[in-house]
């Protein structure tokens, strides 16, 4: 009885060249099918349209606010407001009224443009002995009332120049010595316009 | 048993859940990028004044003299004096409380006097305030004038009247 082996041989043999042909028809198909889809893709650039806007330029409005030279009243609880020439000299007691008469330069632009204006005070207004019992308020007259504490809601209607009143008043309920001889920066409070968005 | 269209399910609920977290997050920080000015004022620094008193005695002590019944002993000059001097607007009014030892306290009456005792504007519990009030670094003399009673009881005889007078300054406020 005899083996034939032979043919089992060759099976193997030929299984590598059928597997190479395998991979080039793969390649074949997707070279054609790329090939397919770019002819196809161009076939889409054959016709076409466009039409431009003819709305013209569209300009960004604009929000700005400038403060002008102020200037300064101080009145006790006895007496008239008296104008101040130096700040630095002055000490101020229970019951003072600092006032300050700022000239703003409002600049609100823009169709939709609502601001807040607002007087913001810093830290050394909410700490200390002398801040806690310093009051500071903005008014401007010609905003009408306040939205809310030392805050005016503008429009574009406000554009222009405006005068603000801002006090700083020791509170005359002030006990005992309380803040004597302290200090507070007045470069901590400022003037802020925002954009409202609510 | 947990299915892979469970995980699916669940990384889906992730994906959702960090997307809504992000642009709830974005959607605020864009809130506040609106446009803003901000200017601070340039006025530097604003200094509170003080108040402070300073007393002494000045004068002599010429009519401080032994009390007897109806008889009055006046002590020699009081100053006082508001040493802070670092009020703008600051006026002031000066009170005074005179005291004697309690053991002649029923028989004693005080008066304080601005200026000279007797010849002085008595003052009152209300103090003592010229118009416009005092100015800081201001001072004000006071006398204290102490007269035994004539109903004084031979019991109190020898006994110290240690008189006190205490000085109060209120700031004026209207």
């Amino acid at each position: 009885m005899s083996l034939e082996t032979a043919p089992a041989t060759r099976a193997s043999l030929a299984q590598r060249p059928v597997r190479r042909h395998r991979r080039t028809t793969a390649i074949a198909i997707i070279t054609v099918g790329a090939a397919l889809l770019s002819v196809g893709g161009g076939s889409y650039a054959y016709w076409s349209t466009q039409t431009a806007l003819t709305a013209g330029p569209v300009t960004a409005g604009d929000l700005n606010l400038s403060l002008g030279a102020g200037t300064w009243t101080l009145k006790g609880v006895l007496g008239t407001a008296q104008p101040v020439a130096n700040l630095t000299t002055v000490k101020i007691v229970p019951g003072d009224v600092l006032t300050l008469t700022q000239p703003i330069d409002v600049t609100l632009v823009g169709n939709t443009i609502a601001a807040d204006l607002k007087a913001e005070v810093g830290s050394t207004f909410t700490s200390g002995a002398l801040g806690s019992n310093l009051d500071v308020v903005l008014s401007v007259a010609s905003y009408g009332t306040a939205t809310s504490a030392n805050t005016y809601r503008l429009t574009s209607a406000n554009n222009g120049a405006a005068t603000a009143t801002l006090t700083v008043t020791f509170k005359p309920g002030t006990t005992g010595r309380a803040g004597a001889t302290q200090s507070v920066n007045l470069n901590d409070i400022a003037f802020t316009l925002t954009q409202a968005s609510s | 048993m947990r299915t892979r269209a469970d995980a699916v399910s669940r990384r889906l609920q992730w994906a959702a859940a960090l997307t809504v977290a992000g642009l709830v997050v974005f959607g605020t920080s864009t809130a506040h990028a609106l446009w803003q000015s901000r200017t601070a004022l340039t006025a530097g620094t604003l200094t509170a004044g003080s108040f402070d008193l300073s007393t002494e005695w000045v004068g002599a002590w010429t009519a401080w003299k032994p009390l007897y019944p109806g008889r009055a002993s006046d002590t020699a000059t009081l100053r006082v004096t508001e040493t802070a001097a670092g009020g703008t607007t600051l006026r002031w009014r000066l009170s005074a409380s005179p005291a004697v030892s309690a053991d002649l306290a029923p028989y004693v009456t005080t008066q304080v006097y601005v200026g000279a005792c007797g010849s002085g504007t008595p003052l009152g519990p209300t103090g003592y305030s010229p118009a416009g009030g005092l100015s800081p670094g201001q001072s004000v003399d006071l006398c204290l004038r102490v007269t035994l009673a004539t109903t004084a009881p031979p019991s109190v005889q020898g006994k110290a009247v240690a008189p006190t007078i205490t000085v109060t300054a209120d700031q004026v406020v209207s």
